[in-house]
């Protein structure tokens, strides 16, 4: 329980940190954020007084930091930048409010993979383990690292072509601003799906093939094989167990490298989600927006890996700490 | 977008790109002439990955230091073919055929590597040496040190490299493709610092380190002579991992446009625009992603075979 | 019952498709209710015969001969590092079901409990609930074998049982393992390197050697009088615990597999060979009482030990520990007192042995006087220094020079990487940064001389040496400091017999000749017998008793010195 105590607490810390370093990273460049996105006009004084009193800017810099820290803790990321001369039509809408859809696609796609790529990365691991060094042990890793190391936007491409245009079962982008009902998901998702679940289960698979390999040689895998326990025993509740949690958690580590690959795929299939969100937001100076969904994933990522550490406490009971 | 590697930066880094080829040249000469090296050479080739990675290796620095030679056409030439204005398919002239400025494709995939290879290769160069530099002090120093700087390394390991990137680099107007090499530098050097510190920790519990400091030795004097010589295995294969992860990021970050100007040659520009041209125009998607894979896998496999020659445990120094 | 003809066992090396030998042609046979063990050093085979007839080569191949079984006994295996071979995810409780279920038993927690209680397990209801980690090596240890005999095995291999355990823990086990035979009427096969274990616990013995059974017998026969000259030569090297006296080293080391000479494989480190052993194999054959696999096997009792003298007379004092603790704060906060109100002194030129079981806070006491572990009360005084009360860091040079430690295992102590020059050149350097190349290199080669190595061994590396060729080296690299005062922390328990000979021969030699102090932890009251001046009994953080070994170990005051001694002495040869 104290484990998990002093986990949780240095997930917190970790999240208060990158919220630290976004909000100094937007700070810090020069100029604010009204000056950048009104000087293309004649110097309207008042109307760049009246953007940083919307903004919050015209607060001193500490009041501005916990302003963005407590906002945060809420769900309140401040609002879009938008020069209300130029942008009649959409009002000055809240961050939060604009990220909420693409968060949701984001982790119904995460999810979705997730849930596809984990267990067959496991089995196919587990396999490879049980088979090492033959041809299909070969065979399987090689494919899997082919696909590791061919650039996601390729993979995504060739996908594409093959079954958006050359077979034509799925459409090859997104039209639309946000996905509004499943049908519309389903009919968008399984090639981004495909992907994302590629690129994770290289990842997931090598792993869980060397600790089952150092499960499988350990001394008391060969006690309970002299012990006359059949060998589907063996694999499953004696050298699982002492698999996972590694393979658990080192999997949790490389999803920073895979909500990159997310933006990636995303931008391809012009998926609605947060990585998409992200790159628009950038081209249209969406400086707070894309502060927040930077942050967003950040806590993505100290999330996964806190439910990881999590997990690997359940399955393994040496680290639940109990005496 | 908005950010680019300038004409000047362009010219550096072709610059540190024929510094980079020319030494990997020469190591491999050396690695073949100098006999232990040879001996360390074998072993990798002993391990079928190991021998797949090497051979695709010695390819491409075949290729990039000879193939500029045997081409007869220069990357940014724009031919005028009369009536076809782009897209001519592959022929005698132009084997690979012609992209859409009637540039000879053939010597723009043959240099579409050199930003990629000159930045990565700088940022795994800073990565590596920081990283391992800290992680190795990072376990002689005393633990409360220890505990409060990997609390911080934990929490800034969960940025997102690329969206960290995109951030840095709309929001400094100044920043170019260079930027990648400190940004990203530094996020990787955060995963090299905890694999190496993992490895070090288990050399630091070692007698021989407790011997070094029951007879007086100082802490850098220990970290340069007792751990470092132990950590050098884990820090090569780290070095060669790290950078084929770098090509990969650098090639996603040069997808969407933030590493090169449009008219140098570059492998992801050059599979970026050809992309919707994937089934029409095939010749002028696969090189470019066969170039960059191979490299990618030919260094991937070199260092899985290295670790295997080696003796490592590769699994902690996965991506991380 | 079981019965092993020309048993050879090895493997096929990957590339020259050679084959190499760990066993070469073992006869054995063993019958119901028998006890044997098996004898020899690191490298020897005698765990490679053991797995082998539990059915288990792990990638090894029989190349000749077989393992005969009539009526299909059922074997069972019990490995040695009981707190690794317990799967660790999984509850006692849990692990014995399953074997028993394998093992078809009907009612399944009674036979449980039965097993738990037959190993002596206090408490089996708890127990049965905990997972591995939360138990004793002891316990552990017991748990396996509980879990061997749920199969109800009619031959039980025991691998090492007794490395991992404490003298007083060892005794107990053995005690059990022969109520455990008696009553159960298994047949058993002890593998082990402790010859003392094997003649409390087997009737018979096989002595190995090479991969090979150089003699074989009665095991009272073959400790006071092997007739192979490998049998009289490991006996002679083990330490006394009655006398004091220094055990007699064997020169050389074991052949590694693939390596081994042609003709009798110890024929290369024996004293008596002659032309013929080494051109032809000796078969084990019978020779008066044994059976002995040489050419000439010896008759007549040999005993040549030395005796060690005491330190001379009018020696000054060096060191004073007066009533230092130390406490180390645990997980839960509680403080736990690794050493409490210890005091210790002593004389130039003297060795002062500290004993003690595991967690008595021994290498601690070490490791203050090395200024590496701060202490929380008391003061250490080292004459002519004044600063030897800080830690290591702060100490001048000087005092830094004057102590010096060799640690347990020279595998870890030596940085692989290193040359041994390079290990040598570093002290010195040190301590005298503006000495010249060749001062150097000649006080490089004198400790070389001084501990027996020669210069070819400078330009190698670590994992070229053996261990008793790397211990020597961790020596000459306290020893080229010229301290006053050598730690030696436990140095030759990670070694084999015949090499912890010739170390504790060496250190009688090196402080006769450089006259250092030193201070020897161990666990071993023989090893303490052979070398020690001083001792001092070592319990939970305090000291038992303290004085002169020979009195101690002749007239022991306190229970617990008595207890100690006796279970030694149970368990030695």
């Amino acid at each position: 329980m104290s484990r998990l105590l002093s986990r949780l607490i240095s997930a917190l810390f970790a999240a208060w940190l990158v919220a630290t370093l976004v909000f100094v990273a937007v700070s810090a460049r020069p100029g604010d954020l009204c000056t950048t996105m009104l000087d293309r006009e004649v110097a309207d004084i008042q109307k760049l007084v009246d953007c940083r009193a919307i903004h919050g800017l015209d607060k001193p810099f500490l009041t501005q930091y916990f302003n963005w820290l407590s906002g945060m803790l809420v769900g309140d990321f401040g609002r879009e930048l938008r020069d209300p001369v130029k942008a009649e039509s959409r009002r000055n809408r809240n961050v939060s409010d604009v990220i909420a859809p693409a968060l949701d696609a984001t982790l119904r796609l995460g999810l979705i993979s997730a849930m596809i790529a984990i267990p067959l990365a496991m089995i196919l691991g587990i396999a490879s383990a049980l088979m090492r060094n033959r041809w299909s042990d070969l065979a399987i890793s090689t494919t899997l690292i082919m696909f590791m190391t061919i650039p996601e936007f390729a993979i995504a491409t060739i996908l594409q072509g093959i079954f958006a245009e050359w077979l034509g079962w799925t459409p090859a982008v997104f039209f639309g601003s946000k996905i509004s009902n499943s049908s519309q998901f389903w009919m968008i998702a399984p090639l981004p799906i495909a992907c994302l679940s590629l690129l994770m289960m290289a990842h997931i698979q090598r792993l869980m093939r060397s600790s089952m390999i150092d499960a499988l040689n350990s001394d008391f895998a060969r006690t309970a094989r002299l012990n006359g326990i059949p060998r589907w025993r063996i694999i499953l509740l004696h050298c699982l167990p002492s698999a996972l949690p590694p393979t658990i958690s080192l999997s949790a580590l490389t999803v920073g490298y895979l909500l990159s690959g997310v933006t990636v795929i995303e931008s391809v299939f012009n998926y609605p989600g947060l990585g998409r969100l992200l790159l628009n937001s950038l081209y249209d100076q969406q400086t707070y927006l894309a502060a927040a969904v930077v942050l967003i994933l950040a806590l993505m990522y100290i999330a996964i890996n806190f439910v990881a550490d999590v997990i690997s406490m359940f399955v393994d009971p040496r680290q639940r700490g109990a005496a | 977008m908005m950010a680019f590697l300038d004409p000047i930066s362009y010219y550096l880094a072709d610059k540190i790109y024929y510094l980079v080829c020319t030494a990997m040249f020469i190591t491999m000469v050396g690695l073949v002439v100098i006999k232990p090296s040879r001996r360390l050479l074998g072993r990798i080739w002993r391990h079928w990955n190991g021998r797949v990675g090497l051979c695709f290796i010695a390819a491409h620095i075949l290729i990039s230091v000879f193939g500029p030679w045997l081409i007869p056409h220069d990357p940014y030439t724009q031919f005028d073919l009369g009536e076809i204005a782009r897209y001519y398919p592959p022929g005698l002239e132009f084997p690979l055929g012609t992209d859409d400025r009637n540039r000879d494709f053939l010597a723009r995939v043959v240099s579409g590597g050199r930003a990629a290879i000159a930045v990565t290769c700088l940022t795994a160069i800073l990565a590596i040496s920081w990283g391992a530099f800290a992680g190795i002090f990072l376990t002689l120093m005393p633990r409360w040190v220890d505990g409060v700087v990997m609390r911080i390394v934990d929490a800034l390991i969960s940025v997102p490299w690329l969206a960290f990137l995109l951030l840095a680099m709309t929001l400094f107007a100044g920043a170019r493709g260079f930027s990648f090499v400190p940004i990203v530098g530094f996020f990787y050097s955060l995963a090299v610092l905890r694999v190496v510190r993992a490895h070090a920790t288990t050399i630091v519990a070692l007698d021989y380190v407790t011997a070094a400091r029951a007879r007086g030795h100082r802490i850098s004097w220990i970290a340069f002579h007792e751990v470092l010589p132990n950590c050098r295995d884990v820090i090569l294969v780290e070095l060669a991992m790290r950078w084929t992860w770098l090509l990969l990021a650098f090639a996603v970050a040069s997808f969407f446009g933030l590493m090169v100007e449009i008219p140098a040659p570059d492998w992801s520009l050059m599979i970026a625009s050809s992309r919707t041209l994937f089934l029409s125009y095939p010749y002028l998607f696969w090189p470019p992603v066969i170039m960059l894979s191979t490299l990618v896998i030919g260094i991937n496999f070199t260092a899985d075979g290295l670790a295997k020659a080696i003796g490592l445990d590769r699994r902690a120094a996965d991506m991380v | 019952m079981l019965d092993i003809r020309e048993l050879s066992v090895g493997y096929t090396e990957n590339i020259s498709g050679r084959k190499v030998e760990i066993l070469s042609r073992v006869n054995l046979s063993i019958a119901g209710g028998e006890t044997l063990g098996l004898v020899g050093e690191s490298g020897s085979g005698k765990s490679t015969l053991g797995y082998a007839i539990a059915g288990h080569l792990s990638g090894l191949e029989i190349q000749n001969g077989s393992i005969d079984t009539k009526e299909n006994p059922r074997i069972a295996l019990v490995q040695q590092n009981a707190g690794q071979a317990l799967t660790p995810t999984m509850s006692i409780g849990r692990q014995l079901n399953e074997v028993l279920k394998y093992a078809q038993v009907k009612n399944r927690t009674e036979k449980a409990f039965e097993l738990m209680e037959g190993v002596r397990l206090p408490d089996p209801k708890s127990l049965m609930k905990r997972l591995p980690h939360q138990l004793s090596g002891g316990q552990q240890q017991r748990v396996l074998i509980a879990l061997a005999l749920a199969r109800n095995p009619e031959i039980l291999v025991l691998d090492e049982p007794t490395t991992a355990l404490d003298a007083s823990t060892k005794e107990t086990l053995l005690e059990l393992l022969a109520a455990l035979q008696k009553s159960q009427g298994f047949a058993m096969l002890i593998v082990s390197h402790d010859l003392g274990i094997i003649r409390t616990a087997c009737a018979e013995t096989a002595v190995m050697y090479a991969g090979a059974f150089v003699e074989l017998g009665n095991t009272e026969k073959i400790i006071k009088g092997g007739h192979h000259p490998y049998t009289r030569a490991l006996v002679e090297a083990l330490p006394h615990i009655e006398e004091r006296l220094l055990p007699n080293a064997i020169e050389g080391t074991p052949p590694k597999p693939g390596a081994r000479p042609e003709g009798c494989a110890f024929a290369p480190r024996c004293l008596y060979a002659e032309d013929k052993c080494r051109h032809a194999v000796p078969p084990l054959a019978p020779a008066q009482d044994t059976k002995v696999a040489c050419f000439f096997p010896l008759v007549d009792l040999r005993k040549t030990s030395t005796a060690v003298p005491e330190p001379g007379e009018g020696k000054e004092r060096l060191l004073a520990v007066n009533n230092i603790s130390v406490q180390f704060k645990q997980h839960g906060g509680q403080i736990f007192k690794a050493l409490d109100d210890v005091s210790i002194s002593l004389n130039t030129g003297e060795t002062l042995g500290i004993i003690g079981e595991s967690g008595s806070g021994k290498s601690t006491l070490l490791r203050c006087l090395a200024g590496l572990q701060n202490y929380s009360a008391g003061e250490m005084i080292l004459e002519g220094a004044e600063d030897f009360d800080r830690p290591v860091e702060k100490r001048k040079r000087a005092t830094q020079r004057r102590l010096q430690m060799v640690f347990q295992n020279p595998s870890t102590a030596l940085n692989p990487n290193h040359t041994i020059e390079r290990i040598l050149e570093i002290p010195y350097a040190l301590y005298e940064p503006k000495s010249s190349r060749s001062e150097r290199s000649n006080a490089i080669r004198r400790e070389l001389d001084l501990v027996r190595l020669t210069d070819q061994h400078l330009i190698k590396r670590p994992r070229e040496l053996s261990g008793g060729e790397l211990q020597r080296v961790a020596l000459a690299r306290g020893l080229i400091a010229r301290p006053d005062l050598l730690l030696l922390d436990e140095i030759t328990s990670a070694l084999d017999v015949s090499v912890q000979a010739a170390v504790l021969d060496l250190l009688v030699k090196i402080q006769r000749s450089v006259g250092c102090a030193m201070i020897l932890v161990s666990h071993d009251i023989a090893v303490m017998r052979s070398i020690s001046h001083k001792l001092v009994v070592l319990k939970n953080g305090r000291i038992v008793e303290a004085g002169l070994t020979e009195q101690i170990l002749s007239h022991p005051k306190e229970a617990y010195t008595q207890s100690l001694i006796k279970s030694a002495k149970a368990i030695t040869a």
